[in-house]
């Protein structure tokens, strides 16, 4: 059985609001009447591998199962060894197979289950077998001439250009700093010269490849597992030697005076086409295929746009009102059923250190607290149910705002759109989504006011806002493998939150002019989340101690425990790609200490 | 014995124009008067006659009065040139909600209370007359067209609810023109919701 599209690599970025994520997305390699997205992960699909990601089932076992890092997803990979056959289910018995996934083919994966990865092809949602997907580093999945060699179409050789070979000299001055303190001094050129070649060999020797001085295939893939191997202890502060670096003063930034010389080590200037590649890495600006917008075909496999898009909505807006909102407010009577205040407020000041280990540094600010006067960790249930005290109409802004964000930003919307060739802004597609809308806000109005009041966690004039509702297991008790995935959840929630509070303000004016989708969400969000994955995946998670303070009373020692997976910006893999291009410790030194004009060759 | 050395002399002169560079006794407790005043009023919520907070209402003396303590403020920013701010939250009497004072330096920029409860609002909007400006604010998610009741002259901004007979957010300040107040204050930003798995 074939599937309808045989899928290229290309990437294609979301026109999404600003909450909008960038994908990376299968398209066809003739000239596509549309484009297919890549892995939607229905409700069901959600609730089912969540029962095998999530801590849920694990704490039954002995002894810690996977402690670091947590789960990460989406992330993407390439189809390997062969032709990938999708499965309707993860399991290595006889199942349906939907269709085969050609070598090379880039997926996004969404999730695990028993050695089985979630991907979408084409219109078709299905399970690929781990073996057969090669995980890629965002610095090297993101960048078009690098995923061409990984395709298999030809090896980089002396005398080449590109942003490719640009991302590759970035990575090896990044290594040698690691590996090879000799082969420091890397040109930055985006030319495969022969200072360039001369260190690839050295690499390629250090790999125990075929010394070609060539960006081949095996080269890069070898050079996408180191980083991957990695993780993000590449950016750490200890391999950077900056961990002797004193820690800034609280609360105080550095200015282009005050600056230690040596938090600027390793920063350089950026050539022009580096900062051309910057931009297009930190864009989340939707790119139509070949700068001309889709044609929208409205029946596709006989299916009308309009009713794929109600089918979804009348599916998921319910199931989504279950799994967040349904029985909250009855929990609200009894405070015995919310978290402690007192168990958040340690775990803030864990996500403090954990944060300034890496980028104190750089700068360090007052922990969030969530007591007293001065809390900004609140209440975010509280918070609606003021609102609507207050303005009882609000619920009508709300009910319109939970269906918009739906229909601008969900994965299978989007989906839908690429299959349909439908721009919603345009008005045909209008015509048919804006009734639908509003009979879905009809239908699900009590829902959608629930599950607003119910969404997990936000950010507003400088406070956190979260949930607080404890989940109880079939006898009735708290479910404490459920505990501590919220206490793992706030941790990396609050370590997101105070890196926003240690942006510079001369970075915050310098995105704020750039506009949203022009890379203003990216660095605001995008970098953020990236800082923030390199902090939660440096801590050592498996640190008994560390466990108990964060887990607080739901720390079960000896019990096993898989952490949550994180949830992320896609925006974060934006940041992580420009870190690439420009390196991170340029990233850095923009973000914290203001040095924004190391984003630019000028 | 005179003050006939010439040091002496200058001592003097120097003294006199330090004294001549001080603020009176009687200036100096006029200012405390007025940033008294303005608290006073807005403690009891009587924003009618409300005419701005002084240039003198600093923000350690606001704290002060409150009982807080400006070592524990947090950063953000306000304006449309999205300048940093501190905050500092602080009880005042006459609000259910912790009142947020905003500075930047010595300079007071807002005193904010969510959710005022005010006694009389169509009497409160009917003194202080038209407003300068009306503009957009988000309240939570939900975009408030033209609620943002502007008073820059009287350094007062009233967040009318959508039927325009409640005040859900109050901000109190100095006297400013409205230029200044969009450049400082004005605070267009919705929240951000962050990300979930199912997304």
């Amino acid at each position: 059985m074939s599937v309808e599209n045989p899928i290229q690599a290309q990437r294609v970025q979301s026109a999404a609001p600003e909450q909008g994520v960038e994908e990376l997305q299968g398209v066809s390699k003739s000239p596509p009447p549309f484009q297919l997205l890549a892995s939607p992960v229905t409700p069901a699909q959600q609730k089912a591998s969540s029962q095998i990601d999530g801590a849920s089932e694990a704490h039954d076992h002995d002894g810690y199962q996977e402690l670091n890092p947590a789960g990460e997803f989406p992330w993407d990979a390439i189809v390997q060894l062969g032709e990938a056959k999708l499965q309707k289910n993860p399991t290595g018995e006889a199942t349906e197979v939907l269709g085969t996934i050609p070598n090379g083919t880039i997926l996004v994966v969404r999730a695990e289950r028993s050695g089985y990865y979630e991907v979408s092809f084409g219109t078709k949602r299905g399970f690929v077998n781990a073996l057969q997907l090669q995980k890629l580093s965002f610095r090297i999945s993101k960048n078009e001439q690098l995923m061409n060699v990984m395709r298999g179409g030809g090896a980089l050789k002396r005398g080449d250009r590109g942003a490719g070979v640009g991302v590759i000299q970035q990575l090896l001055g990044e290594i040698s700093t690691v590996i090879m303190t000799s082969m420091r001094g890397t040109n930055f050129t985006g030319e495969l010269d022969l200072k360039t070649e001369e260190i690839l060999k050295a690499i390629q020797k250090d790999l125990k490849i075929p010394q070609t001085g060539c960006i081949d295939q095996l080269t890069v893939s070898k050079l996408n597992d180191f980083l991957l191997e990695k993780g993000y202890s590449l950016e750490g502060l200890e391999l950077k030697g900056l961990s002797a670096v004193p820690k800034a003063t609280e609360g105080v930034e550095y200015n282009k005076i005050t600056t230690p010389a040596t938090l600027l080590e390793g920063t350089r200037k950026i050539s022009a086409d580096e900062e051309t590649a910057f931009k297009s890495a930190i864009s989340t600006e939707a790119k139509a295929v070949g700068g001309v917008d889709p044609t929208f075909v409205e029946t596709v496999g006989d299916v009308k746009y309009g009713k794929r898009i109600e089918e979804f909505l009348d599916q998921y807006i319910p199931a989504m009102y279950d799994r967040m909102a349904k029985g909250k407010q009855a929990l609200r009577t009894d405070a015995s059923n919310l978290h402690d205040w007192g168990q958040i407020e340690e775990v803030a000041k864990e996500s403090k250190k954990a944060t300034d280990q890496q980028f104190g540094a750089y700068r360090r600010g007052p922990a969030l607290s969530s007591v007293g006067l001065n809390a900004r960790i609140k209440d975010a249930w509280e918070n609606k149910e003021k609102e609507l005290k207050a303005d009882p109409t609000v619920a009508d802004g709300w009910v319109n705002w939970r269906v918009q964000k739906l229909l601008d930003g969900h994965a299978e919307i989007k989906a839908i759109d690429q299959l349909h060739g439908a721009v919603q802004s345009r008005a045909v597609e209008k015509g048919i989504i804006s009734p639908i809308k509003a009979k879905m806000m009809r239908k699900y109005r009590k829902e959608l006011i629930e599950t607003h009041k119910a969404w997990p966690a936000f950010a507003d004039e400088g406070n956190v806002f979260i949930q607080r509702f404890k989940e109880k297991d079939v006898n009735g008790n708290d479910d404490k493998a459920k505990g501590r995935d919220y206490m793992w959840n706030e941790f990396r929630t609050i370590i997101h939150e105070y890196i926003h509070t240690l942006e510079h303000t001369e970075h915050q004016s310098y995105r704020g002019g750039l506009g949203s989708k022009k890379g203003g969400f990216t660095l605001r969000e995008g970098t953020t989340d990236y800082f923030t994955k390199i902090a939660y995946n440096n801590t050592n998670k498996a640190d008994a101690a560390l466990r108990k303070k964060i887990e607080g009373p739901f720390n079960e020692l000896g019990i096993e425990h898989t952490l949550p997976n994180l949830s992320t910006y896609g925006e974060s893999q934006n940041a992580e790609a420009a870190a690439g291009v420009i390196g991170f410790p340029n990233m850095c030194a923009a973000f914290f200490l203001g040095r924004t004009d190391l984003y630019s060759h000028s | 014995m005179g003050l006939a050395h010439p040091h002496h002399l200058a001592i003097v002169i120097l003294l006199g124009l330090f004294a001549s560079c001080r603020p009176s006794a009687h200036s100096q407790e006029k200012s405390t008067m007025e940033c008294s005043n303005a608290i006073e009023l807005f403690d009891h919520q009587q924003f009618s006659q409300w005419h701005g907070l002084s240039e003198d209402c600093t923000p350690s003396w606001i704290a002060t009065h409150a009982g807080g303590d400006l070592r524990q403020a947090n950063t953000h920013w306000l304006g449309e040139k999205k300048q940093p701010a501190s905050f500092l939250g602080l009880k005042f009497q006459g609000y259910d909600e912790v009142v947020r004072l905003w500075f930047r330096g010595d300079k007071t920029v807002i005193l904010e209370a969510k959710y005022p409860a005010l006694k009389d609002v169509k009497s409160l909007l009917a003194h202080l007359a038209t407003p300068t400006a009306k503009l957009d604010y988000y309240f939570g998610v939900v975009r408030n067209q033209q609620g943002e009741y502007v008073y820059p002259d009287r350094g007062i901004t009233l967040f009318m609810n959508t039927g325009r007979d409640n005040v859900v957010k109050i901000w109190v300040y100095a006297p400013m023109d409205l230029q200044a107040y969009m450049d400082e204050i004005h605070y267009l930003e919705p929240p951000r919701e962050q990300p979930t798995a199912e997304e």
